[in-house]
């Protein structure tokens, strides 16, 4: 909100020091100035004043003064109101009914006949374009003027345009229509408030007036509203019409009801003065006054508990008075009855006012420590998970990436490789086309790989780690914990990593051929927990690349990673280092071409092995003409060792041949020849 | 030959190896004196033929006047060696030690976990546990306990995500997690909740619709604002050093009361924002069952974007998003 340095002092006695001074007074005692972002002027200062939601009374000059008043311990200059009246009576030139007091808590009407209007003197043009408000003419200009000042919203009539001499508060007829002073056509619904005379609408009240009885050159006598609307209502209509006012931003807060007549007069006074006319006597005053308020008991000692800071019953008495607070003395001892005023809605528990007594005590003065004690903290087991994965992923050359929880609808079929909840989706897209809440990382992680195509980087290796969100079976809200991985690494680069980080963390996995969503159906594998997919590893889908634009073939792996948590702890315990030397063996076997590896793997894991301590495949072999089509040459190295003793080549050689018999009986295939 | 004393013939092809190692004038030429003198067939090598052939009486000093020749002979050449180099060295292609090094490659961490590692590594020795909690939120846990009452602004749809069950919505703020807490725990506690929040916004370099934040809360009896203004100096002292500062600023949080907005000032620069706190209000208690006549507590939050922008002097939020590798590489 804009606010002018110097309109704030018009209210202040006694002078509270220069534009920044009076900028530190407000906050550092609660409404935050940006003075970067303010304007300095010739000779005022145009403050960025951030008023927090609760202080709808700081939304005016006044309010303002008055916190500046009360920090700096100066007086309020309140501004004028008293104003000259003539004998004939309100009464006698309209009325006003309202239908629902709970829609209209008060409505102050007066009347002023042989006005002038026109423009608007120097200083009151200057007052409002320097907080950005256009000057209309005197009459419009007093009532925003006022409300500046007030933080009353007032709305000034042409009275001779409202037929039948009367205002009526009521809910819009369904279909009824109005023309509103932005040109506007409306068509009304029951939640609508309208301003109505005899015929029907005449405004929005509390968001905008209707431009048949607007105030134009012409105008001779005027009706001025100052009323009290309620915020749920204002709200609503301002939302449902897309309009937006300096008076309904103040309805929808809630204003001063017991404000309405002061700012009714204070407006008058000033009419008159800018554009002379006679002001009837007998204000109309449907609703009055809210009903007094009881005092809140404010404990002494509940201050210094909560504050750190002790206060006696006279300061405190002092600073709550400074704010219009009425304070009746100690009642019980220690316990002061404090009434707030009617403007200050946000006050109306001790604890309430216990802010205020720190904020405008000032909040410096809160002491540093008194010594907490201090408790050791135990490990939160799924964060620790996490972050050593992170730093395993690290180590393996991934560069951990951060990305939103959105993807574009109908992404690649909604891919979901592990997740098994319900989807979601946000009923507002965050971009046009993006509102589902992904159950993979991979769309994530495509995207950023084609940001780097985009870029020139290539040769990328990235991983994310997120929950998925979405509802369980009895639709609650839930999530699975994943990681996500993508690298332009080959299947088995990737696999590798897969492999070390199921090693590192305790878990045996196996990983089986499968076909994936997503994952190109011929490079795919899921890792299986005790017969459960935990995780998927596979080349990225053709259709999902296409759909990303992108050049390359990553591969992609996705592990759930609460198996990590829950499972059982690592068993780090050491056993004996082997004593006797190891037997390596180099044998190549020659199989179908479509024999996977793991059939052969199987052979070699039977449990009466026990001397084959470790087998590695270190080449596949393809050539035709040597080996005849649709075969390929497994390069094994078979190391045997024994905990008992030395191994001879006898032995060794025993073993290899019944290894070789067992290939046989499986039909697997054979030793290579030379 | 066979006459003449055996010694003194070691003597004398001793002085002429002698010559020849001193005299050699590069690694090639040391290389060639090298194998005459004591390879295989070299000089010294025939040497050892002539004790096989010596006398009984002479054979004791023979040997050890070989052995002596032997040892000052490599000795000798060990020294020229160090002085001219060896024929590898000479011939052959040397390291060139000012190559750049190799190494395996090496992944790195995105710059928003790291900043979230350190205020959880300096909360944790201020006594704060982990806590998490859940990124989809109902209506009572991201409002009506934070004491945000129906019809307030900050529930508008234009300002949160709502989730199309009709239920849920993402949450705007790890606040909810203090709401969690107090569910399944009693107090005394001290809880930190790191998290992603939510709210719709316009992109651009210092807005995003997502964010992460860390949420602090600590519920004890006989709390003040003097303890949180303490716990704040603490952890920010543990965060950028003993000489950084901290000042409280009055605000207004549904959730807190009396509020603050929390500034740092490191030394030689301005003041700068770095959060919002508060002591727990009374109705959050009371929406979870708590009694604030008996216990007390305060909350913080500190926004990990703003600080590592501001730490890392990153220009637009969109970096940390788009993951440029080149960007992830930097602030490793």
């Amino acid at each position: 909100m804009k606010a002018s340095y110097r309109w704030i002092c018009d209210y202040l006695k006694g002078n509270p020091g220069d534009a920044d001074r009076v900028a530190e007074l407000l906050t550092f005692s609660g409404t935050e100035i940006d003075l970067p972002k303010s304007e300095r002027l010739a000779d005022d200062v145009i403050y960025e004043a951030g008023v927090t939601s609760n202080r709808v009374d700081s939304l005016c000059h006044v309010g303002l003064a008055r916190e500046v008043a009360a920090v700096a311990g100066l007086g309020l200059a309140f501004p004028e109101t008293s104003v000259r009246r003539e004998l004939k009576p309100t009464s006698s030139a309209i009325d006003v009914t309202v239908e629902d007091p709970t829609l209209c808590q008060r409505f102050v009407a007066q009347v002023i006949e042989g006005v002038r209007v026109g423009p608007s003197p120097e200083w009151l043009v200057r007052r409002l374009t320097s907080v950005g408000i256009r000057s209309i003419n005197n009459i419009v200009d007093i009532t925003n003027f006022v409300m500046l000042e007030l933080n009353q919203p007032l709305h000034a009539y042409d009275l001779t345009k409202i037929r039948g001499a009367t205002i009526v508060v009521r809910s819009a007829r369904p279909g009824e229509r109005l023309r509103l002073i932005n040109g506007q056509v409306q068509e009304l619904v029951a939640t609508d408030v309208v301003i109505a005379d005899a015929v029907g609408a005449i405004g929005l009240a509390g968001v905008m007036g209707g431009m048949d009885s607007e105030v134009s050159a012409n105008t001779n006598v005027i009706l001025l509203e100052s009323a009290s609307f309620a915020a749920l209502s204002v709200r609503r209509t301002a939302r449902r019409l897309g309009l937006r006012s300096d008076a309904s931003h103040r309805f929808e807060r809630g204003v001063d009801r017991n404000g309405a007549a002061v700012a009714s007069d204070r407006a008058a006074r000033l009419i008159l003065e800018v554009a002379s006319g006679r002001l009837l006597s007998g204000p109309l005053d449907v609703g009055g006054e809210a009903p007094g308020r009881s005092p809140i008991s404010l404990r002494l000692e509940k201050i210094r508990s909560v504050t750190g800071v002790a206060f006696d019953a006279k300061d405190v008495s002092r600073s709550l008075t400074s704010i219009e607070c009425r304070v009746a003395s100690e009642h019980p001892i220690g316990t002061l009855q404090v009434t707030p005023p009617s403007f200050r809605a946000d006050l109306f528990r001790e604890i309430d006012l216990i802010e205020e007594v720190i904020r405008l005590a000032g909040i410096h003065r809160v002491p540093e420590s008194t010594g907490m004690t201090v408790i050791p903290v135990p490990e939160h087991k799924a964060r620790a998970l996490r972050e050593r994965l992170r730093d395993r992923l690290v180590s393996h050359g991934y560069f951990e990436t951060l990305t939103p929880d959105f993807v574009a609808d109908g992404v690649p079929a909604e891919l979901s490789p592990v997740s098994r909840l319900g989807a979601l989706r946000a009923r507002q897209p965050v971009r046009s086309g993006e509102a589902s809440l992904r159950r993979s990382v991979l769309p994530s992680l495509l995207q950023v790989r084609k940001h780097n195509q985009d870029q020139g980087n290539d040769d990328l290796h990235l991983f994310e780690t997120t929950a998925l969100k979405g509802l369980d079976a009895a639709k609650e809200a839930a999530s699975i914990p994943v990681v996500g991985m993508l690298s332009d690494s080959e299947f088995r680069d990737v696999r590798g990593v897969v492999e070390d980080l199921c090693a590192h963390f305790g878990q045996p996995v196996t990983i089986a051929k499968a076909v994936v969503d997503g994952l190109d159906r011929d490079l795919s594998a899921e890792v299986l927990l005790d017969g459960r997919r935990v995780g998927v590893i596979g080349g990225v889908g053709r259709e999902a690349l296409k759909a990303y634009g992108l050049k390359s073939k990553p591969i992609y792996a996705e592990l759930e990673l609460s198996p990590f948590v829950d499972g059982p702890p690592r068993n780090q315990r050491f056993t004996a280092l082997p004593r006797f030397p190891a037997v390596e063996r180099d044998l190549a076997l020659v199989v179908q071409e479509s024999t996977p590896y793991a059939d052969v793997r199987r052979v070699l894991a039977c449990e009466d092995l026990v001397t084959l301590e470790h087998v590695e495949l270190f080449d596949v072999f393809r050539d035709p003409a040597k080996l005849g089509t649709n075969k390929k040459s497994l390069a094994l190295r078979l190391r045997f060792r024994s905990l008992e003793g030395t191994l001879t080549s006898e032995d060794v050689d025993k073993e290899i041949a019944g290894i070789l018999s067992r290939f046989h009986e499986k039909g697997l295939g054979s030793l290579r020849g030379p | 030959m066979s006459d003449r004393d055996p010694v003194e013939i070691v003597e004398e092809v001793g002085r002429a190896c002698r010559q020849a190692l001193l005299l050699a004038d590069s690694a090639e030429a040391l290389g060639r004196v090298r194998n005459e003198v004591l390879g295989r067939q070299g000089r010294v090598a025939a040497l050892m033929e002539l004790l096989q052939s010596a006398p009984k009486d002479r054979k004791k000093d023979l040997g050890q006047a070989l052995n002596k020749l032997k040892a000052e002979l490599q000795a000798l050449l060990d020294q020229r060696t160090s002085e001219l180099g060896t024929i590898e060295r000479a011939t052959g292609i040397v390291e060139d030690v000012t190559l750049p090094g190799k190494t395996k490659r090496i992944g790195a961490l995105h710059p928003l976990t790291k900043i979230e590692r350190q205020i959880v590594q300096v909360l944790s020795t201020l006594g704060f546990q982990v806590t998490e909690g859940p990124e989809v939120e109902d209506e009572f846990h991201n409002f009506v306990a934070l004491n945000i009452p129906p019809n307030h602004p900050a529930r508008d749809e234009s300002d949160n995500f709502y989730l199309d069950d009709g239920k849920h919505l993402l949450r705007s703020q790890t606040s909810t997690v203090q709401i969690r807490t107090m569910e399944r725990k009693k107090p005394p506690f001290r809880v930190m909740a790191p998290g992603r929040v939510f709210r719709p916004d316009e992109v651009d370099a210092t807005h995003h619709f997502m964010f992460h934040q860390v949420e602090g809360l600590v519920v004890e009896q006989g709390l003040s604002m003097s303890d949180l203004k303490s716990t704040l100096l603490a952890f920010f002292r543990g965060l950028f050093g003993p000489d950084v500062e901290l000042r409280l600023r009055p605000s207004f949080f549904p959730f807190t009361e009396p509020s603050a907005e929390v500034d740092v000032k490191f030394p030689g620069r301005g003041w700068v924002e770095a959060g919002g706190c508060g002591m727990v209000d009374p109705a959050v208690f009371e929406s979870v069952g708590i009694d604030p006549e008996v216990w007390s507590g305060f909350a913080f939050g500190i926004g990990i974007e703003r600080m590592a922008m501001r730490q890392f002097g990153i220009p637009d939020i969109r970096l940390l998003t788009e993951n440029d590798v080149r960007f992830l590489r930097q602030l490793d």
